[in-house]
């Protein structure tokens, strides 16, 4: 668990280990020899420079005292190339101290310090360096021994790990209120100020509780989230959160740092995929952690945020090969438009522009990544407020398309998903009763078939009712009244449910059955050159695909 | 000693400031800025500080400029090396590529927080910063 936390001290443990087994190759190949030759004699001795090094630099003391002793003894063999050296006694010694270290390392990854004492090993290697020095100094030659840490002086670099990283957890903290509670922004505000006692660091949104009455309204509409670091543990929050505060339903989930870090846009998102899109992938350089903006709740926005929010409205990633081939292109465009008297140029030129629209359509094109986990979220909610465990999995969400599909499928896709969580998925005991499991799901899916892209909406619920919509067709007047209930295929039946005005649920819910929803779902997608289509098995599921052509 | 604090969380910085008046006179700063011209305040008035201590995350310019800002001054005074100021990096951000940003940048200690005091200490110690 201790890996996740801190990357330094992952990276430290990684090439460590990696020290260790080339020491423990070196040993082992000249184990059965008279000595180690030269060149291994070099290579112990370096790897004990490095790991006196990067332990020096982690504050791992004893460590760091240790192998700068057995650098001692290694730069004394180098340099000195004493005759007699107790080659079993040296691999010993090697050997053991390759042991502490690993020791240490081991402690580390369990989340303890490395702080056992090496004063004992160090003292044997101490022996045995008098030892070996005992034929000089008997001779009276003088000796070369270590003094400097380098070939130049080496600059001290020192990392201290936050104190607190062993023992913090964090966590994601959903809670949802009745839709009839008054003052739902108090009521999420004491909530906060109880967990700020044994908070080490906490943030909510929505963030102006306090400030913006209008915030009950969000809260109702969407819960409170609440991301929260601490000491404690899960079963302490449970009762500090639910002492009586008037919620509805509390959920509490231990995520990772980087999802902590990664802050609300991924809450409630499944661990996997949070994992794939928690680290932020690009580079960091001096001016991205100005603070831009600083609200309580923990709405500080850093230079970087913004830069990446502006980058999402008015700029788009485009790779320098790309823009390379397009300016070759054009040049191209160029030369032979000055050429257009002669009849091929024509066709030359037209095969150009082609290969031009190309270039910039391949430009617009964006990954569906975020409009994914946006419906992820949206999912989260739902099914905490309609109290169903479901499920959400993407296929394909690293598709691209283009920026003008992906800015308008948002509306409608969000509207399918709920209709799924809302209608589709079926309450857990129904579930159950029909031998499904009681999760339910949703699947996201994105492709690129037959020249069209489509994006689907899958669940495995209770499918479209076919009696009950043409049922309802009938009273609404929109069906062929000479036309039997069993002519009509399945795709025309649910036609019906694209119809303005059509609902046939009786109790509309907040998400969804108002009645304004599938018919405005289709104008949105056929608005930007798309077709809906709706397949349905009672009992099984629905599956709603979005189609466009590319 | 003298020391030189660029901190903008208000309750941090009184942290930071009792921590370490222990070691020295401190000097607070609220952004990089200011922390940079604090500097060369206390370069030109012949006084320079000994330790920097950056918080990384500040309005105007964060740490990573402020540390920049430092070592520009000091090389354009032609300060040696061994006798440019330590600068400690304190911050909540942990990831490698913060730290060796800040490494790379010229910082002699990164700190994460909440800070180890004990290890703090230590590594003052280790760079001779105190006894």
């Amino acid at each position: 668990m201790a890996f996740d936390r801190d990357d330094m001290l992952d990276t430290y443990l990684l090439e460590t280990s990696q020290i260790l087994e080339e020491l423990q190759g070196v040993v082992l190949k000249y184990r059965d020899e008279k000595e180690f030759p030269p060149e291994a004699i070099d290579e112990i001795f370096r790897h004990m420079h490095t790991m006196k090094g990067s332990a020096g630099f982690m504050m791992f003391e004893q460590i760091n005292m240790l192998t700068h002793k057995m650098e001692d003894v290694f730069f004394y063999i180098r340099e000195n190339k004493p005759k007699e050296v107790p080659h079993k006694e040296l691999i010993e010694l090697v050997l053991k101290v390759a042991d502490f270290v690993q020791g240490e390392l081991d402690r580390l990854s369990a989340g303890e310090m490395a702080d056992t004492a090496a004063g004992e090993l160090i003292s044997e290697l101490d022996a045995f360096l008098e030892s070996i020095n005992v034929d000089k100094k008997a001779a009276g030659k003088k000796t070369k021994s270590w003094t400097g840490s380098g070939a130049g002086r080496e600059t001290t670099r020192i990392y201290i790990a936050p104190k607190d990283t062993i023992a913090s957890h964090y966590y994601q903290i959903y809670i949802t209120y009745a839709r009839d509670t008054k003052l739902a922004n108090v009521h999420a505000y004491k909530v906060v100020h109880a967990l700020k006692g044994i908070a080490q660091d906490i943030k909510y949104s929505p963030a102006s509780i306090l400030t913006d009455e209008n915030s009950s309204a969000e809260i109702l509409e969407q819960g409170f989230k609440i991301l929260l670091r601490s000491a404690v543990s899960k079963k302490q929050i449970g009762k500090i959160v639910s002492a009586g505060y008037e919620t509805d339903s509390i959920s509490i989930t231990e995520i990772d740092a980087a999802r902590y870090n990664a802050g609300f846009k991924l809450f409630g998102v499944d661990a996997d995929i949070a994992a794939r899109h928690s680290k932020d992938k690009t580079e960091y350089v001096p001016g991205d952690f100005v603070v831009h903006a600083n609200e309580p709740g923990g709405g500080v926005v850093l230079a970087k945020d913004n830069a990446s929010a502006k980058l999402k409205k008015s700029h788009v990633n485009v790779e320098v090969a790309e823009l390379d081939r397009l300016s070759d292109l054009v040049m191209k465009l160029v030369s032979q438009e000055n050429k257009l008297t002669e009849g091929k140029t024509v066709d030359k030129i037209k095969d150009i522009t082609e290969d031009i629209r190309s270039v910039v359509n391949d430009m617009r094109m964006v990954p569906l990544t975020n409009i994914f986990l946006r419906m992820n979220r949206v999912i989260f909610e739902a099914s905490r407020k309609l109290n169903k465990d479901i499920e959400c999995s993407f296929i394909g969400d690293d598709v691209r398309a283009d920026r003008g599909i992906v800015e308008h499928i948002s509306d409608p896709l969000m509207h399918m998903v709920r209709n799924s969580a809302d209608h589709g998925i079926e309450d857990a005991i129904v579930r159950e009763a029909q031998g499904k499991p009681v999760k339910g799901r949703i699947t996201l899916k994105a492709e690129v078939t037959d020249g069209e892209l489509r994006i689907s909406v899958i669940d495995d619920g209770a499918g479209l009712d076919r009696d009950r919509i043409l049922l309802k067709a009938r009273e609404k007047g929109l069906t062929d009244g000479d036309k039997a209930d069993a002519d009509y295929t399945d795709e025309e039946v649910w036609r019906f449910i694209t119809l303005p005005g059509f609902s046939t649920n009786t109790d509309i819910t907040e998400f969804s059955g108002r009645g304004v929803g599938m018919d405005v779902v289709v104008s949105s997608i056929e608005q930007i050159g798309g077709t809906l289509d709706i397949k349905s098995k009672k009992g099984c599921g629905s599956t709603m695909t979005m189609r466009f052509p590319v | 000693m003298r020391i030189l604090l660029a901190e903008d969380d208000f309750v941090t910085r009184k942290f930071m400031m009792s921590f370490l008046s222990k070691y020295g006179d401190c000097d607070v700063t609220v952004d990089g800025m200011e922390a940079v011209d604090a500097f060369l305040l206390a370069q030109e008035e012949g006084e320079p500080y000994d330790l920097v201590c950056l918080d990384i995350m500040m309005p105007v310019m964060d740490g990573y400029q402020a540390l920049i800002g430092i070592r520009n001054i000091e090389k354009e005074r032609g300060i040696e090396p061994d006798k440019a100021v330590k600068i400690i990096m304190a911050t909540a951000l942990n990831e490698e590529k913060n730290v060796k940003m800040a490494f790379d940048l010229g910082c002699t200690i990164y700190s994460g927080k909440p800070i180890n005091q004990d290890r703090f200490e230590q590594a003052l110690k280790k760079l001779g910063l105190i006894e």
